[in-house]
């Protein structure tokens, strides 16, 4: 059930304003289906949140197809006019670059770059906020990225580094598939972080966008002699803390809900 | 400390110093090489850098069993199949399942833990650092390994190194003295030593004082003094979450007061029916949770 400013809210009239079989149509009407109860302070609130998630979506699609390859840390690489490689494996943004200009690099040509899925997963949600909000917004806010799994997360995504149960999950969430009796040779296959599509299909960095039950048979291929237990989805999300971003970016947000405006 | 020739060669001359001693040793007396390199007093980072000699020259077969098993495991780790497939049929010629031995992680991690490798952390030998220590930790767990673990784990942590895979090694096991090892690092005086400290324990607060330290850490013994049987290992690790809970409480083992095992978190012999209707209003009192 969805509230706007503490009443029920008329989902139908809002679901109008986006496509029929569209990413946020799909998030509305999980929500207005579910026994929780999601409060917004606005219309605007809300759409800032579908906007943002079907971006997610989106951008998850478009880093699968820009070619950014799977290397573990150790063998990670970037591009070097816009970011620097970190001893640990993670890139760091170019003093006097842009972070907009990094962060569309990643997408531009992904095969200059080489990290893991947690990485992959920040640079979905960074490509996420740069669809929705104004690159000067989006320049201000994140001075000195980090890419490095959920490793010092700038301020405004830091909630996507906290895995929460969840009443519903929905689409652009991120989920993970947990391998707990992975191979000890093979650690980078001890889970796979992954971006709900919306479709039943997730799409997760090194595995391409597959259903559930394929991502757990490949991390299965990769458990122990002698394994006991099988790779599961766990039942937890880690999301950004929408609300809080559109506090920060809401003003300027390019497409939340038409009746906001 | 190892004191073998080509050790002495290597502190005193370096990488290059140490190739040139070998080629020099293959050109003269066989016996001399082969008694050189089946010396139990070779590290593992001199064995790591004449690894391309010695098979080169053939004489991968005369290593010792350990060092074949150190060599299979780097092997994996650089992802060079050709190589594992040779260590794997020099260690188990009739096409066995090849397992290392606790002789041989044991003895790469102690002499071996503290090189960081030929490329500061970026290539296979580091990489097999921590599979061994995987290994050491999840099927052969003993103190004095674990600490030299955790040792590594801090070091590398303080020059911004990658910890992350050592770390998942590391928590393969719940191991009392493990949790212990690394709550010491709490009262460390440096802040990256003890803030990590927190973080792998799932220490929220980060104490700034000595004082807080040491309570801290007390309050952590004591806490892991009084629920050892009911921790288990939650499968977080950094690879899922800023700040990992590696370990937690079972709260239900705790009330039946029922060892559990802590890689299942199950209880380690069935529970009895007793149990299991004390276990159901315990659960209806605690609201169990809806998802």
């Amino acid at each position: 059930m969805i509230y706007i400013n503490g009443a029920p809210a008329d989902t139908g009239a809002i679901a109008r304003a986006y496509p029929v079989a569209g990413i946020e149509n799909l998030c509305l009407s999980k929500l207005a289906k579910s026994g929780y109860a999601y409060n917004y302070a606005s219309v605007g609130e809300l759409g800032f949140e579908l906007s943002l998630r079907r971006a997610t979506v989106e951008r998850a699609g478009r880093l699968l197809r820009a070619g950014l390859n799977f290397e573990t840390f150790r063998e990670a690489y970037c591009n070097k006019r816009f970011w620097l490689r970190s001893p640990d494996g993670g890139f760091e943004l170019r003093r006097g670059v842009l972070p907009a200009a990094a962060i569309r690099d990643i997408y531009e040509n992904g095969r200059a770059y080489g990290t893991e899925c947690a990485t992959a997963m920040q640079i979905v949600y960074y490509g996420a906020l740069l669809d929705t909000v104004p690159a000067g917004s989006f320049n201000s806010r994140f001075i000195g990225i980090r890419l490095m799994n959920w490793h010092d997360i700038s301020a405004p995504l830091r909630e996507t580094g906290m895995m929460r149960r969840a009443s519903d999950t929905l689409p652009g969430d991120r989920r993970y598939f947990a391998n707990p009796d992975v191979d000890l040779t093979a650690p980078e296959l001890q889970g796979e972080n992954v971006i709900d599509m919306g479709d039943g299909t997730y799409y997760g960095h090194g595995f391409g966008r597959l259903r559930a039950e394929q991502i757990v048979s490949q991390l299965n291929r990769a458990r122990r002699p002698g394994a006991r237990r099988e790779a599961y989805l766990m039942d937890t999300a880690g999301r950004p803390d929408y609300k809080k971003l559109y506090g920060m970016f809401g003003g300027t947000a390019r497409s939340t809900h038409p009746q906001a405006r | 400390m190892t004191t073998g020739y080509f050790d002495r060669v290597w502190r005193a001359r370096g990488a290059r110093g140490l190739k040139n001693a070998f080629t020099a040793l293959l050109r003269g007396d066989r016996g001399a090489i082969l008694a050189a390199i089946a010396d139990g007093e070779n590290s593992f980072p001199v064995m790591y850098l004449l690894a391309p000699e010695i098979e080169n020259a053939g004489l991968d077969g005369d290593l010792a069993e350990h060092v074949k098993h150190a060599m299979r495991l780097t092997a994996i780790k650089a992802g060079d199949s050709v190589r594992r497939g040779r260590y794997d049929r020099l260690l188990s010629p009739y096409g066995g399942v090849v397992e290392p031995t606790y002789d041989a992680v044991k003895w790469m991690i102690d002499t071996g833990a503290d090189w960081d490798g030929p490329s500061s952390g970026r290539d296979s030998f580091d990489a097999a650092i921590d599979l061994a220590a995987a290994y050491l930790a999840s099927r052969f767990p003993d103190g004095d390994a674990l600490a030299k673990i955790a040792e590594l784990i801090f070091r590398r942590n303080r020059r911004g190194l990658y910890i992350h895979d050592l770390v998942w090694g590391f928590f393969q096991t719940a191991d009392e003295r493990a949790l212990s090892v690394i709550a010491d690092y709490i009262k460390s005086e440096n802040t990256a030593d003890h803030r990590l400290a927190c973080r792998l324990l799932g220490l929220d607060d980060v104490p700034r004082t000595r004082a807080e330290r040491v309570a801290a850490h007390d309050e952590f013994v004591k806490w892991l003094t009084e629920n050892r049987p009911y921790i288990y290992l939650t499968g977080e690790y950094f690879n899922l979450a800023t700040s990992p809970h590696t370990i937690s409480r079972d709260d239900e083992a705790k009330h039946l007061h029922r060892e559990i095992d802590p890689e299942t978190r199950a209880p380690l012999t069935p529970l009895t029916e007793q149990e299991e209707a004390e276990l159901r209003v315990f659960r209806a009192q605690n609201g169990a949770e809806a998802v």
